[in-house]
């Protein structure tokens, strides 16, 4: 049957012709880190590295969390005021959906299917050049909200609640962080000096929650000792930032010229 | 200094020459020592204990004609610098025994401009609308006092490119009185409830919320006569608090209200002109 030019361009228009896939990388660059020392209760969030170590008589721990994207400091200040208690540390959607506005026609799609997500790793250098194992690393999810001057002791020191009630942080054991390796693309495997944690199918649960709590991640030994691993902490303001590094991609229609593109992104969302 | 200290002291200059003409005017100045009996166990963060005393000294200076009052009051810290306190007001005689007195008033943390004061929860002003009535029964005085009391969003700390901010809800200060003359001493007792406002911590990323807090100040003075003065003891505790180290930042009126000690006793001594 021959095609009808203007029909085609209705199709087209409608969004139900001319489908494929996009393909987006993108890398975000966390904002907020520090470490925690059992033995020393100094703010280290300006500090330019990073430490986690363990012996028979202390330990390090970093800690780290997600950029919150375009939220903002009056944004959580009226949210607070007027919500008792209030619950502003999400995880960015803002990121995502920053993400998903430049595929613009995708939005939908991908935002209904988080298998479009193919990987999302977060990535760590070291600054000594070394290449730790993850399996000497627990990476675990906090459950409770933190300040940059956070120590072994407390979480923020604006309340009673900011104690931790297990020195050290507290660790949300319902959240299943590492997936290990499975999904990640082998060009995408880390540099010598660079630890990779894969967070695929944790950040699939939050593209499918409407306001998913993400208090922060942490970082301990997972054995009884551990020689301490310095990294670059975001102060070192390099490429060498911690980041995530996500990989998204999604059937949807749009223009020919977009297929298959990979679209670098680097911290330019905000 | 801020352009808000400037308005206050030009306002105080020229209120000065008008008021004092009125022949009727009094005077009264008063200098007050405040001593801490039991502080907070835990102070907030970048604070000592020491900074968080009652003022070590106390300046006020109260200009009073028939129908209206005004009032300067100096809080010297630890560190040597005064808060500020302002008060003016219109006062109503409804009945030989009733008084009704009104206005506005302005509290000036921010003058301190020493660390830790710098840039925490106690540098902010604090604008108030407060109302009193007197009522003269017999030997006793009753009265109440009322205030309104809104505090401005200020900076806490900047770390991380990441400025927080601390910012309040009103405040609303209610205090009953009775005062007595037995023999030559006078007695007063008073009760302050505060209703602190509901209180947030932010920054782009970081959020946290107190909920609005009830809290009471029980106060027990004794005026005992001296020649062209008086000598005022006040003996003062604040109720129990679940949580201290938030109440330190719901509660930041360091001057004036002296909420930041779970105990506290004052000498002042009043001489009216």
């Amino acid at each position: 049957m021959k095609k009808n030019p203007l029909l085609v361009f209705i199709l087209s228009f409608l969004g139900l012709g001319c489908d494929g896939n996009i393909s987006v990388t993108e890398t975000i660059y966390l904002e907020t880190d520090s470490y925690i020392s059992s033995s020393n209760s100094d703010n280290h969030s300006l500090s330019t590295v990073l430490k986690i170590s363990k012996t028979a008589t202390s330990e390090e721990r970093i800690i780290l969390k997600f950029p919150t994207g375009s939220r903002d400091q009056d944004t959580n200040m009226g949210d607070c005021l007027t919500t008792y208690p209030c619950n502003v540390f999400f995880l960015p959607v803002a990121i995502v959906t920053s993400l998903l506005n430049i595929v613009g026609t995708c939005v939908d799609e991908i935002k209904s299917n988080p298998d479009n997500l193919d990987w999302a790793i977060l990535k760590l250098n070291t600054t000594d050049g070394s290449t730790p194992n993850t399996d000497l690393i627990n990476l675990d999810s906090l459950n409770k909200p933190w300040w940059h001057t956070v120590s072994w002791d407390y979480a923020h020191p604006f309340s009673n609640e900011g104690l931790w009630t297990s020195q050290g942080g507290d660790i949300n054991s319902n959240i299943n962080l590492l997936n290990k390796t499975a999904g990640m693309e082998t060009t995408e495997v880390c540099d010598s000096d660079t630890i990779c944690f894969n967070i695929t199918d944790y950040f699939k649960t939050v593209v499918t929650q409407t306001s998913p709590t993400h208090y922060g991640l942490l970082l301990s030994a997972a054995d009884t000792t551990l020689t301490q691993i310095p990294i670059h902490s975001v102060q070192a303001n390099t490429s060498f930032t911690p980041r995530i590094v996500a990989k998204y991609t999604g059937t949807c229609f749009t223009t020919s010229s977009e297929k298959g593109s990979t679209h670098y992104l680097g911290n330019e969302l905000y | 200094m801020n352009s808000t200290l400037i308005l206050l002291l030009t306002f105080i200059f020229f209120s000065l020459p008008a008021l004092s003409e009125t022949k009727s005017s009094q005077y009264t100045l008063s200098l007050q020592k405040g001593f801490s009996l039991k502080e907070f166990e835990r102070p907030p963060y970048g604070f000592e204990s020491s900074h968080l005393l009652p003022p070590l000294i106390t300046l006020n200076i109260k200009k009073d004609v028939p129908t209206s009052y005004w009032q300067v009051q100096l809080d010297f810290m630890s560190v040597g610098l005064p808060f500020i306190n302002f008060d003016y007001g219109g006062k109503f005689k409804l009945s030989p025994n009733l008084e009704f007195t009104a206005g506005l008033g302005i509290t000036l943390n921010n003058v301190i401009k020493t660390e830790p004061y710098k840039d925490s929860q106690f540098s902010y002003v604090a604008y108030s609308l407060f109302a009193n009535g007197e009522y003269q029964l017999g030997p006793f005085l009753i009265g109440t006092n009322f205030r309104f009391k809104e505090i401005t969003e200020t900076t806490l700390a900047s770390f991380e490119s990441k400025t927080t901010k601390i910012d309040h809800d009103s405040d609303y200060i209610l205090s009953p009185y009775i005062l007595v003359d037995v023999y030559i001493l006078k007695l007063k007792g008073e009760y302050t409830l505060y209703q602190l406002g509901r209180t947030a911590i932010a920054s782009d990323d970081f959020g946290y919320g107190y909920n609005s807090l009830s809290v009471g100040i029980a106060k027990l003075s004794v005026g005992i006569p001296l020649p062209k003065m008086t000598l005022w003891i006040t003996y003062q505790k604040l109720d129990n608090i679940s949580d201290e180290t938030a109440f330190m930042y719901q509660a930041p009126h360091f001057s004036r209200d002296y909420l930041l000690a779970k105990e506290a006793a004052f000498a002042n001594l009043t001489w009216r002109f």
